[in-house]
């Protein structure tokens, strides 16, 4: 039997070897068979401008929904939009404590919140961020609920933060307090104290047992914006209460942090106005009308367009890439850490009957960039704005019959750091340094390779405003890479 | 084994069998691909033993088995293309049939085959010379055939058997071509844009028989002492390609293919074979099957410069063979137990202007005492054509069956 089969695979092999001398192949025999059956060994790659779009309709979706802070939090006003800080305290009182509390000669409560200290030390932030100076007037509103069991506690921390986050929306404060704090933040590991007010300390007086304490302040005078240390990192914020009688060498305090934490955000422009905040979801849809774009695809290719033959979907081409121009203006926005802002895009597209949301995907013109930076940014060098939008406008050709229009969506992304960087993406860049050394009175130069990170975004949103009306009003150029799958004297 | 097994993995991975009919539907598997049958030029169709086994052609030939039959056929397949001083050579590995039968004496014989119809295989890089980039050209498409057969020789007349089979069609086809761009016709500034994007031509879809579950065979089948001959006719029927086209940018793309049935009109086939015995074992044959095309058939094509039709011509096929069949004596010497076999033929195509003409080796090698034989038969040939942008085709095959042969249901007595 194994001979047989040694056999067998003898004159396989043998086979194979005969094929080899006896079937010869070269390079272009197949390119040219392929050539002679129809078939192209590429794609021809055919560019099409359509001028003069404007958009349809443009509606502005402002993201008024708090957020849940998580590492970081921010409070006060920027750029016609005020943010707010919720904090939601769940703790078993120490009744113990709450004795002395209550009839201690001095008693004091604050809150108090670290600066976020990497970014007020981020280098790569080319304006002075600190110091920050000022009398500080805060609106400080607390509720305060109160349970006899530890269920009670437990109840509530089983809430999620979606249904807490939705209670914020509506929420009614048991006592308002404006007051005013003298802030001085020189360093960028600063904290910053809140006292808290006489009436609140009455409130927690009360809280025996159980305690669901919400705070809220809202600061909407202020001109400056404060980014501190949420509940995820060692500086969370901490809500401390003194108790002191007279002789007491020793101070007794009382610590808890909060269980959760949210920035609230008021936008004060008006709902209609056509401008988008950074670092919150605000958005901008767009609808181009398809007639000029399936007009320009016929002159084009001399084809129907619609495609209507069949049922209707068209892949006689594809889109390869397809960008917008606009007409940019910044002069209307306002950015605060002198970095230029990326405009991430979105589409929509059919999926399945449905409508789906897809961010696009953004294609480097490396040369271009390197040379005059990114066209896909605001508060920079240049007077237009270039998105890519090639998902989308694929989507739109392939179901033109169905009669629907091109639609998209813009946002305000992340500050650039690097403008002209061509990999669009973190990287680590390698360096060799030479060091001399000197040793048994020799002098030694050893080389060694040093790694740096490097990055290609801000860490951290630039809470900017830009305003996109005249944006809008005026002719924007639709640009397309074209596939085509049409013969020379086919269809 | 597993050695074997891994040469013919390695074989497979440089998949190309015929490139003719590609876009239509195929390189056509006759009589099943059956080793045996290759081995003696696709004669034979009208040769009756204990344990010849099923043929698609003839039905009625398992009518005279008496021995239930297993068999599997591989063929490893390779090709070569040239036109002008252009040459291009491929191979490919296939499983053309599995036949099962189980006579069961006075009641006739049941058969069971799967058949590998017609089949395009070919998965190919070739270097672009306008991007530099790979392009790839994949056809993969076959058509399987679930072919139950009956059949059973007549009362009185034993020498006369009477096989119908149905044949049920199920298969797919799929044609993928991914290209990098050619740049040439935009201005230099805006090549950015495409450089390193392929795009993929795509086309899958699935066969069956329109209106119908199956088409039909039916034979009959004589056995004389030294001379056995058979007729068939096998209806005609229509095949039915759901087809989608597209253009892929990648796997999670939403665009929606362009839909579209393509519909070939099969014609009908006859068939007729004569099995001469010239003394004992030693047998000469000649089989003859016609199939007359009418309409041409609509190709898979739908874009870039692809015909749009492949056009036919009548499809026939002379085949002659020699057979000297093995000793069943087991104690016989292994050169008298086993069977050779020689043959040829001439095939005309359904492909307008092609022509096949081959010739084939084959041996039967009985593996231990029970009758299981691994058969081989190498065959080579060469394939014409009229020009029309077909190239001709040398090929060289080997093909390799697995028989195993029991006595199921079979008394000691008999």
């Amino acid at each position: 039997m194994k001979k047989k089969i040694i056999l067998l695979s003898f004159l396989t092999v043998w086979a194979i070897a005969l094929s080899a001398c006896l079937f010869d192949s070269d390079e272009e025999g197949l390119s040219n068979w392929l050539s002679d059956h129809g078939l192209p060994d590429s794609y021809n790659v055919q560019t099409l401008s359509v001028e003069g779009l404007v958009p349809s309709k443009v509606d502005v979706y402002r993201d008024t929904t708090p957020h849940i802070a998580d590492d970081r939090i921010v409070f006060g006003n920027s750029a016609n939009m005020s943010h707010e800080m919720a904090l939601e305290f769940l703790y078993r009182a120490d009744s113990a404590y709450l004795d002395r509390f209550s009839k201690a000669d001095t008693i004091g409560a604050y809150i108090s919140f670290s600066m976020l200290t990497p970014f007020y030390k981020d280098d790569d932030i080319p304006v002075d961020l600190l110091p920050i100076k000022e009398d500080l007037k805060v609106r400080v509103s607390w509720s305060l609920r109160k349970g006899k069991y530890k269920k009670f506690v437990d109840s509530l921390a089983s809430v999620s933060d979606s249904v807490w986050l939705r209670s914020l929306e509506d929420w009614e404060p048991d006592v308002v307090v404006d007051t005013t704090y003298k802030i001085k933040v020189k360093k960028a590991d600063s904290l910053v104290y809140f006292d808290m007010p006489d009436a609140f300390l009455d409130s927690i007086k009360t809280c025996y047992k159980s305690c669901h304490l919400e705070v809220r302040f809202a600061a909407p005078e202020t001109e400056n914006l404060y980014r501190f240390y949420a509940t995820q990192k060692k500086n969370y914020p901490v809500f401390r209460m003194r108790a002191v009688n007279e002789g007491d060498t020793l101070n007794y305090f009382k610590s808890y942090s909060p269980f959760r934490m949210a920035d609230v955000t008021v936008n004060n422009d008006c709902s209609d106005c056509l401008v988008l905040h950074g670092g919150v979801a605000d958005s901008l849809v767009l609808e181009f009308p398809s007639e000029p774009i399936l007009n320009a695809l016929a002159d084009f290719y001399g084809d129907e367009f619609p495609y209507t033959k069949g049922d209707g979907n068209d892949v006689r081409q594809a889109v390869v890439l397809a960008q917008l121009t606009f007409a940019r203006d910044d002069s209307e926005g306002e950015n605060y850490l002198g970095l230029p802002i990326q405009v991430l895009t979105g589409t929509y597209l059919d999926s399945a009957g449905k409508e789906s949301y897809i961010r696009e995907l953004y294609k480097v013109n490396r040369k271009e960039v390197v040379k005059s930076g990114h066209k896909n940014m605001v508060f920079y060098e240049g007077d237009s704005l270039t998105l890519q939008i090639t998902q989308g406008v694929r989507n739109f050709i392939n179901r033109a019959s169905s009669g629907k229009t091109l639609k998209m969506m813009m946002r305000l992304g992340a500050p650039q750091l690097q403008d002209k960087d061509s990999t669009y993406k973190t990287h680590v860049v390698e360096r060799e340094v030479t060091k001399t050394k000197v040793t048994n009175g020799d002098t030694v130069k050893t080389t060694v390779i040093q790694k740096d990170t490097s990055y290609v975004f801000l860490s951290y949103h630039d809470y900017a405003r830009y305003d996109f009306s005249s944006m809008m009003q005026k002719p924007v150029t639709l640009k397309l890479w074209l596939a085509t799958k049409r013969g020379d004297d086919d269809e | 084994m597993n050695k074997f097994l891994f040469l013919i993995l390695c074989v497979a991975c440089f998949a190309s069998a015929s490139m003719l009919g590609m876009d239509a539907l195929g390189e056509e598997q006759v009589h099943g691909g059956m080793t045996n049958t290759a081995g003696r030029g696709f004669a034979g169709g009208a040769k009756t033993g204990d344990a010849e086994g099923l043929s698609v052609v003839n039905p009625a030939r398992v009518a005279f088995d008496t021995k239930v039959v297993f068999n599997l056929n591989f063929l490893i397949d390779l090709t070569a293309i040239e036109k002008d001083d252009y040459a291009y050579s491929s191979n490919n590995i296939g499983l053309p049939s599995f036949n099962f039968s189980f006579p069961m004496g006075a009641y006739g014989a049941l058969g069971l085959s799967l058949w590998q119809h017609y089949s395009s295989n070919m998965d190919e890089d070739v270097k672009d010379t306008a991007s530099n980039m790979d392009a790839q050209v994949k056809y993969q498409g076959s058509i399987y055939e679930l072919v139950p057969t009956y059949a059973v020789r007549l009362p009185f007349f034993r020498m006369l058997s009477l096989g119908g089979s149905a044949h049920f069609v199920i298969g797919s086809v799929e044609r993928s071509l991914s290209f990098g761009p050619d740049n040439s016709a935009v201005d230099k500034k805006d090549s950015w844009a495409t450089n390193s994007s392929k795009v993929t031509d795509y086309v899958s879809g699935n066969w069956e028989i329109k209106n119908h579950p199956a088409y039909y065979s039916v034979a009959l089948q004589y056995r004389g002492r030294q001379s056995s001959y058979f007729f068939s006719f096998t209806t005609p029927y229509v095949l039915q390609n759901d087809l989608a086209y597209n253009l892929r940018f990648s796997e999670l793309d939403t665009l929606v293919p362009t839909r579209y049935t393509r519909e070939i009109k099969v014609p009908a086939l006859f068939a007729t074979g004569v099995n001469y015995r010239l003394y004992k074992r030693h047998n000469v044959m000649m089989d003859l099957q016609w199939r007359a095309w009418e309409d041409d058939i609509e190709n898979i094509a739908g874009s870039w410069d692809m015909p749009s039709v492949t056009k036919t011509q009548n499809d026939f096929m002379v085949s002659v063979g020699y057979q000297r069949d093995g000793s069943s004596l087991f104690y016989d010497p292994y050169l008298e137990r086993t069977t050779f076999r020689i043959g040829g033929w001439m095939k005309s195509w359904y492909v307008k202007d092609v022509y096949e003409y081959g010739g084939s080796l084959g041996a039967g090698l009985p593996m231990g005492k029970k009758g299981t034989t691994i058969d081989l038969a190498l065959q080579g040939g060469k394939r014409t054509t009229g020009g029309d942008g077909n190239w001709e085709e040398l090929f060289f095959g080997i093909r390799i069956g697995l028989m195993g042969v029991g006595t199921w249901g079979q008394s000691r007595g008999r």
